[in-house]
């Protein structure tokens, strides 16, 4: 118990019914991905944000497809997801921890009135991640 | 504020029952506050912006009231239990097993323990950091432990021993690596240590996977949970030479064996049986994994029950629940008069509520309407508490083609193993779970949920009440425990929007049905899918093995196909000799989850065996262009008519949905070689057949082979060419002339 960081330590205790300490491991879906790993975006492909922003639910042009595929790939721990709130029309960002048990950690300051503008402000965080630039709103 | 833990949570002992039955809730709270219980009957639970709107009225019952509330404990993980017995305290002790551990490095898993938690007294062999170690609680009142001195690796059969010697007073651990191989050959570590305090006369259970724990406020629980496989337990009252522990392996026989526990008998249930003749027999708890290849496994059988000699272990998890066992708060009786349906203990308490759903069912052979609804519950508690949104992580995005986007159900289920897990997750170490059931909360079995299961079937008996058509309901667990014979008196059957995990009693029960002139209702999309079995012995639970084939969320390991409840071979349907498409005319083709389409009709539509089930839809009016799930009649889970895999060949495709786009996806079982044109844009199979066909003795089956279907029912006021065109059918098959 001696080698837990603070936000596992924190998560026992809240949990409190939660006895065990791992790893987030499973045969399938761990992918843990380094970023020289990841498939590359062509940053300067602006064009195909643009499409995701102006239709977020597609369909997509094969170029988006392509683009969103990539992005799709992504390891759990840390990863930026929508959390819906219990309340009509408000999403929240919310940030996913290591494993079961621990905390997801939620941004109560980032709410979305409209779920195509959380997918799209997901959008461009994984867009930031994959091709070190920001998506500068036109 | 968005909480991430639930406080009210409940369950039903059962969840169906006919008038004079009774059903029993069982309630825990982590608030003190009284909550509040009713009985409602649901018709509809979708109150989304679009959706029907949340319709449930409460019935007068004598169990409605204010309740107090209790926090209840739940034991979660699995072990076996051996009753305390006097002769397990032996001054000199041999206790040894075959271990296949999966996560030696998350802390300390006890194996074997015969440890009293109040005394700390006994001794427990464990895993400690990776390593193994036995830790002794002697006379002397200190806890002495010894640690082997080289990691244990995952998923490698090792023979695990402790043996204590009064006379020298030789502590010894036994860590013999039972595979071979350059490296592995250093994985063997044999440590001593000389112990001055015995044991003596410590009155505990012999636990296998875990060891008694005792918290501050006295509660008795079980800890320190093991996961992995474990194999040939034996106990003896000496301390054993490495030759002779090797030998009882095999060959369970010594002057001084207490027990041999032999696991590769009585796979189908909860016992565990000693076989050195002092009958020492003990039981599982929480459904560890039964049926699973043991370190004598060397692939020359598959099947357990040719060789359950090569099944000698149990998987244990210390995320297995079975039964939450908590106490009772309220019954009910559920009246004479009380007519058949969809019911729910309502329980509100502050800001929260809980749905404890169940179903009334009429008595055997009285049917109270021509209607039979079928709620799919085995396919609902496959789904129950799944970790989906979470644990899939990129597997999750790319099917769903959507970023992810977490429910509070999903927030809760990140903190709280209460719920235990479901048919779609992976244990905690990695392998796939087999079991679910029903005794433990339930998430996502109530209104306001997501469209999916549960919820998604509330369109249809809203449209139904809605229709004025009477309907009696029947759950999976009548059908499988009943037969044809819960069924028979029925004009039509019709069946969830999701029915896909079915028993051979279940497919049986469907197929003579229809063969007696039954008229069958296929509402769903992927139905009749996966082989699951019940068991008499686990009630409220059902087994699956993700075998060989099919779209699954974890693969069994090779040898694990066959099911521990009833040693048939598990998977999907289509492997097992009755595809779907012998039951429905359709099986699953494709999925996607972000649009529907609607379907239109077919040249074949026009035939007159079936153009009257088109009275009244403009000709070339498409069909459901319109829906609450994904925007479309066809949509979601997806099925097509295929001859070469088991459509009937009279079947009639009477309409086709087709134009999916990249999003929907090729179900992989239907391919089987690698190539990129897998999906609606470029496959052809990606498609959704409506179809209908006869069957002997008057009857016929219409199949609508999309789970999005119903989710169109109710648009425009429930006067669309969908519900027009489902009005046709069920008034059609409602009527005993033969078809
Ligand atoms: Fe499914």
């Amino acid at each position: 118990m001696s080698a837990l960081d603070g936000d596992e330590a924190a998560a026992i205790k809240t949990a409190g019914v939660f006895s065990f300490l791992r790893e987030f491991v499973s045969l399938m879906n761990n992918y843990t991905l380094t970023n020289t790993e990841m498939k590359i975006i062509d940053p300067a492909r602006t064009d195909l944000a643009w499409e995701f922003r102006a239709n977020p639910f597609g369909p997509h042009s094969a170029e988006l497809q392509q683009v969103l595929s990539i992005m799709r790939w992504k390891e759990n721990h840390g990863k930026y997801v929508l959390v819906e709130t219990g309340t009509r029309n408000r999403w929240v960002l919310g940030r996913l921890p290591k494993r079961r048990g621990l905390r997801v950690e939620i941004f109560e300051n980032l709410v979305f009135a409209d779920y195509a503008e959380g997918l799209w402000h997901l959008f461009r965080l994984r867009w930031e991640e994959h091709t070190d630039r920001t998506l500068e709103e036109e | 504020m968005i909480t991430q833990q639930k406080a009210l949570l409940a369950y039903a002992d059962e969840i169906s029952r006919r008038p004079g039955e009774r059903i029993e809730v069982k309630v825990s709270s982590t608030s003190a506050d009284p909550f509040d219980l009713n009985i409602v009957r649901i018709r509809c639970g979708d109150d989304g912006p679009e959706g029907p709107g949340l319709k449930q009225t409460i019935v007068e019952a004598n169990v409605n009231g204010s309740y107090p509330a209790r926090f209840q404990e739940t034991q979660v993980g699995s072990f076996a239990r051996i009753d305390a017995n006097a002769s397990f305290s032996s001054n000199s002790y041999t206790a040894q097993a075959l271990i296949w551990p999966t996560c030696p490095k998350i802390g300390d898993q006890v194996i074997l323990s015969h440890w009293c938690a109040t005394s700390q007294r006994g001794y427990a062999l464990m895993i400690q950091d990776e390593k193994l170690a036995v830790k002794v609680g002697g006379d002397d009142g200190e806890v002495h432990t010894i640690v082997s001195d080289t990691p244990l690796i995952p998923q490698r059969w090792y023979l695990v021993a402790v043996t204590f010697d009064l006379d020298s007073s030789l502590l010894t651990l036994y860590q013999i690596i039972k595979e071979s191989g350059p490296e592995l050959d250093k994985r063997t570590s044999i440590v001593s240590a000389s112990l001055e305090s015995c044991i003596t006369d410590v009155s505990a259970d012999f636990l296998i996977a875990g060891c008694p724990d005792i918290d501050e406020e006295n509660n008795q629980s079980v800890g320190q949970l093991y996961n992995g496989k474990i194999d040939s337990v034996r106990l003896t009252g000496a301390s054993l030479t490495l030759a002779s522990i090797q030998e009882l392996i095999c060959t369970p026989r010594h002057s001084a064996l207490i027990a041999a526990w032999d696991f590769s008998q009585g796979i189908s249930g909860d016992k565990v049986l000693d076989v050195s003749g002092n009958n020492y027999h003990g039981r599982t708890y929480n459904l560890p994994t039964r049926a699973v290849t043991g370190w004598r496994h060397d692939g020359s059988e598959m099947n357990w029950t040719h060789r359950p000699e090569h099944y000698g272990a149990i998987h244990f998890h210390d995320d297995d629940l079975y039964d939450a066992a908590w106490a009772t708060d309220a019954h009910w009786t559920i009246p004479e008069d009380l007519q058949s349906g969809v019911y729910a203990f309502h329980l509100r308490q502050n800001s929260e509520e809980f749905y404890v759903p169940f179903y009334v069912r009429p008595h055997p052979g009285r049917p109270t309407a021509r209607l039979c609804l079928l709620i799919p519950t085995a396919s609902y508690y496959a789904y129950v508490n799944h970790h989906i949104n979470v644990d899939w992580g990129s597997l999750n995005e790319h099917s769903s083609s959507c970023f992810t986007t977490l429910t509070q159900a999903d927030l809760y289920l990140q903190m709280q193993n209460v719920f235990g897990l479901s048919m779609y997750d992976d244990h905690n170490d990695g392998s796939g779970v087999c079991y679910a059931s029903r005794l433990r909360p339930m998430l996502r079995m109530g209104p306001h949920e997501e469209l999916w299961q549960y919820n998604a079937d509330s369109h249809i008996t809203d449209w139904l009440e809605e229709k004025n058509i009477s309907f009696d309901v029947i759950t999976d667990d009548d059908l499988h425990t009943e037969g044809s014979s819960i069924i028979a008196g029925y004009e039509c059957v019709m069946t969830g929007t999701h029915p896909e995990y079915y028993s051979l009693p279940m497919m049986e029960a469907l197929l003579s049905y229809q063969g007696e002139g039954g008229r069958f209702i296929y509402m769903g999309g992927n139905g009749f899918y996966w082989r699951v079995a019940y068991s008499p012995e686990f009630p409220g639970a059902i087994e699956m093995r993700r075998a060989e084939d099919g779209m699954r969320s974890w693969v069994a390991k090779p040898g694990e196909y066959h099911l521990s409840f009833s040693g048939e071979l598990s998977g999907l349907w289509s492997r097992c000799g009755i595809p779907p498409e012998r039951v429905c005319g359709v099986g699953f083709s494709a999925q996607g989850f972000n649009f529907g389409r609607p379907y239109r009709r077919t040249p074949a539509s026009h035939d007159p065996r079936c153009s009257w089930i088109f009275d009244g839809i403009s000709e070339n009016d498409p069909i459901g262009d319109f829906g609450l799930v994904f925007g479309g009649a066809a949509g979601s889970e997806i099925d097509s008519a295929d001859i070469q895999n088991g459509t009937p060949s009279h079947a009639l495709v009477i309409a086709t949905a087709d134009d999916f786009g990249a999003d929907f996806h090729w179900v992989v079982e239907d391919y089987h070689h690698a190539h990129s044109a897998v999906n609606g844009e470029t496959c052809p199979y990606v498609r959704c057949d409506m179809v209908f066909y006869e069957t002997p003795n008057g009857g016929a089956v219409f199949s609508t082979g999309s789970i999005a279907f119903a989710g169109s029912l109710s648009h425009n006021n429930y006067d669309n060419n969908v519900s027009r065109l489902l009005e046709n059918i069920v008034n059609r098959f409602l009527n005993a002339d033969p078809i």
